[in-house]
């Protein structure tokens, strides 16, 4: 159990990690198209990299986590809006599909999927296991 | 047996190194998306990045040597 949970933190740090440094790089590109796309991509870099960062110095607690799980869920609803109806304010029309951003979903779907693994099982790398208490063991 | 060899996360430097590659590979992908673009302008064709599938009309595609002549005629 305990090295599923690190493998699972470890592919969330990595997903956050690489999908921080594909914004960080997108955010030219997009600040040409307007202010408001840049500065999302901008504040989605930031976002994802303090993400990357606190789960690596830390043991990763359920509030960190479930922060993971928001940045990765909103980026991926975002995305989904982008290429149908286009995303309110920030991209009003539709964007077409590119292999790169569905490479980067992808990432991100699973290191959502991580999130919710160790979420969903209370598994919580990092942790001592005498702090850990099986289901319907507490009193 | 301890398990602090499976708790411990990847190293901060390699997170950054992934991220760091990330971008580079990013850039490398966009900015092959903008190739297209010039060496479309060079067939005279199309002077701007068009979405995959999306058509350019007889009235854009008379336009746009148009505004190239004129452009010429104003820098000379």
């Amino acid at each position: 159990v305990t090295s599923r949970a690190g493998l699972a933190r470890d592919v969330v740090i990595v997903a956050c990690a690489i999908s921080a440094g594909i914004h960080a790089a997108l955010v030219p590109e997009h600040l040409e198209e307007g202010r408001a796309p840049g500065i999302a991509f901008a504040i989605s870099a930031v976002l994802l990299a303090g993400l990357a960062v606190v789960l690596t110095r830390r043991p990763p607690s359920a509030a960190s986590l479930a922060a993971a799980g928001a940045v990765l869920l909103g980026l991926l609803a975002s995305y989904a809006l982008a290429i149908t109806t286009g995303f309110p304010l920030l991209h009003p029309d539709a964007e077409p599909v590119e292999g790169l951003a569905v490479g980067t979903k992808a990432i991100e779907a699973v290191g959502l999927l991580a999130v919710l693994f160790l979420l969903g099982r209370g598994h919580l790398p990092g942790r001592r296991p005498s702090l850990i208490q099986p289901t319907g063991t507490s009193r | 047996m301890s398990t602090t060899p499976t708790c411990r996360p990847i190293p901060l430097g390699l997170t950054l190194l992934i991220a760091t590659f990330s971008a580079l590979v990013a850039l490398a992908l966009s900015g092959g998306h903008d190739d297209h673009p010039h060496r479309a302008t060079d067939h005279h064709a199309v002077g701007y990045a068009r979405a995959p599938g999306s058509s350019i009309s007889q009235q854009e595609v008379a336009l746009r040597p148009e505004m190239r002549r004129l452009w010429k005629d104003h820098v000379a």
